[in-house]
């Protein structure tokens, strides 16, 4: 679906917040550079994404070869297209009870990409009234899986 | 009617007797004197041609022998006439002794009359009075009856009416009652409705609470890694209800 050098950088990319933060840096980064001639690419991309700095420039390198880290021009068409690719990207929404730590990303993007294929990012939304487990909504399908659904329905039935 | 004497009435008798004669002899000469009338005419008639002064002699002796007669008549009324008046004089005087022999009979008819009327009135009066006496005494009866009859009447009257407001109230009571039997099964049932949902208000209140408590305890007893976990386990659910599948 996605380019081995989109691959690569997007693998880097876990949660929605990280892609919005992407699309913004990239949208800042091709202003900058359409307006440039000359080289500098390189440059221009580090100062402007300090947190997704070193990923553009290598997949500006792997995309485009060394020209296109140095020519502006350049530059700017392949980030564009990258632009465009990103939003192919799908999104797991997912509403937990916690703010979910690193390793917590980690492994739920690691259960993203296995079952779900490249491409796609996590959105958590904090919610601590479900207590533990999550609901899921992904693609227009919604699934709810949360504990405090689990109590209610225990509940329930011996109300 | 045996009041008048008996010589009385024979001189009566004689009395009515001689004026009878008197009126039949008077009526023979007035007869008399009327055939003869008629028989003079006729002759005046049949021989008016004869000799004038014969027939005008035997018509002049005719009408003398006719006054002579009238005369004879005359006197002859006149006679029984007075006759009459004496006997009438002599009725008169009979008539005026037997009016006071009258009178004394009758004041003595008059008084056994009115003593006979007198013990008849008395007799009537004790009747009357042990009639009315009787009559009262019935009437009082029959009035005691028909007050007694009325009396019972007005009490069989005053039991039936009894009896029907007693029916009456008693059909009124059932439907009452059934009413209010009714109204109590209602209220009964809506406090039974009202009951079972105030008691799953109350349970579902509880299981709020529990839920409520259950949550916070468990939402401070989880760590990370069984948030993590849970997670992880939610996402295989619904894989496992495919919830993932139009990306499959």
């Amino acid at each position: 679906m996605f380019s081995p050098a989109i691959n690569n950088l997007i693998h880097n990319i876990k949660t929605h917040e990280n892609l919005q933060a992407l699309n913004e840096d990239l949208s800042e980064i091709i202003l900058k550079l359409s307006g440039k001639l000359g080289d500098g690419a390189e440059v221009v991309v580090k100062k402007k994404s300090q947190k997704f700095g070193e990923l553009l420039v290598k997949y500006l390198r792997e995309e485009a070869g060394n020209g296109g880290v140095r020519s502006s021009l350049k530059a700017g068409e392949v980030l564009n297209s990258l632009k465009k690719e990103l939003e192919k990207m799908s999104t797991l929404d997912l509403s937990v009870a916690v703010t979910p730590s690193e390793s917590f990303i980690k492994a739920v993007f690691a259960w993203a990409q296995r079952n779900l294929g490249d491409g796609v990012v996590v959105n958590f939304k904090k919610n601590p009234l479900i207590v533990g487990g999550a609901i899921i909504s992904y693609k227009g399908q919604y699934a709810d899986f949360s504990v405090a659904k689990k109590l209610k329905q225990e509940f329930k039935q011996k109300s | 009617m045996n009041f008048l004497p008996s010589e009385t009435l024979f001189n009566i008798a004689i009395l009515v007797f001689l004026v009878v004669l008197i009126l039949a002899f008077a009526g023979l000469l007035i007869a008399v004197y009327g055939f003869l009338s008629k028989w003079l005419r006729l002759l005046q008639q049949q021989d008016i041609s004869g000799s004038d002064r014969i027939k005008q002699d035997a018509y002049n002796e005719a009408a003398r022998i006719l006054d002579d007669a009238r005369a004879k008549s005359m006197g002859i009324v006149s006679d029984a006439t007075h006759r009459a008046q004496t006997s009438i004089s002599t009725i008169e005087k009979l008539s005026s002794e037997s009016k006071s022999l009258l009178n004394t009979e009758l004041e003595e008819l008059a008084k056994a009359q009115a003593g006979a009327l007198k013990t008849s009135s008395m007799q009537l009066l004790e009747s009357y009075k042990t009639a009315l006496t009787k009559q009262q005494e019935e009437s009082i009866e029959n009035l005691e009856e028909a007050s007694e009859e009325v009396e019972k009447e007005l009490l069989q009257e005053v039991d039936e009416f009894k009896e029907t407001l007693k029916e009456e109230t008693v059909d009124i009571h059932s439907k009452v009652e059934a009413k209010v039997l009714a109204e109590y099964a209602k209220v009964e049932q809506e406090l039974d409705s009202y009951k079972a949902r105030r008691i799953k208000e109350i349970d579902e209140t509880i299981y709020d609470i529990l839920q409520d408590v259950s949550k916070r305890v468990l939402g401070e007893a989880l760590s990370m890694e069984d948030h993590q976990k849970l997670v992880l386990q939610a996402l295989e659910e619904a894989k496992q209800k495919n919830v993932f599948s139009s990306d499959k």
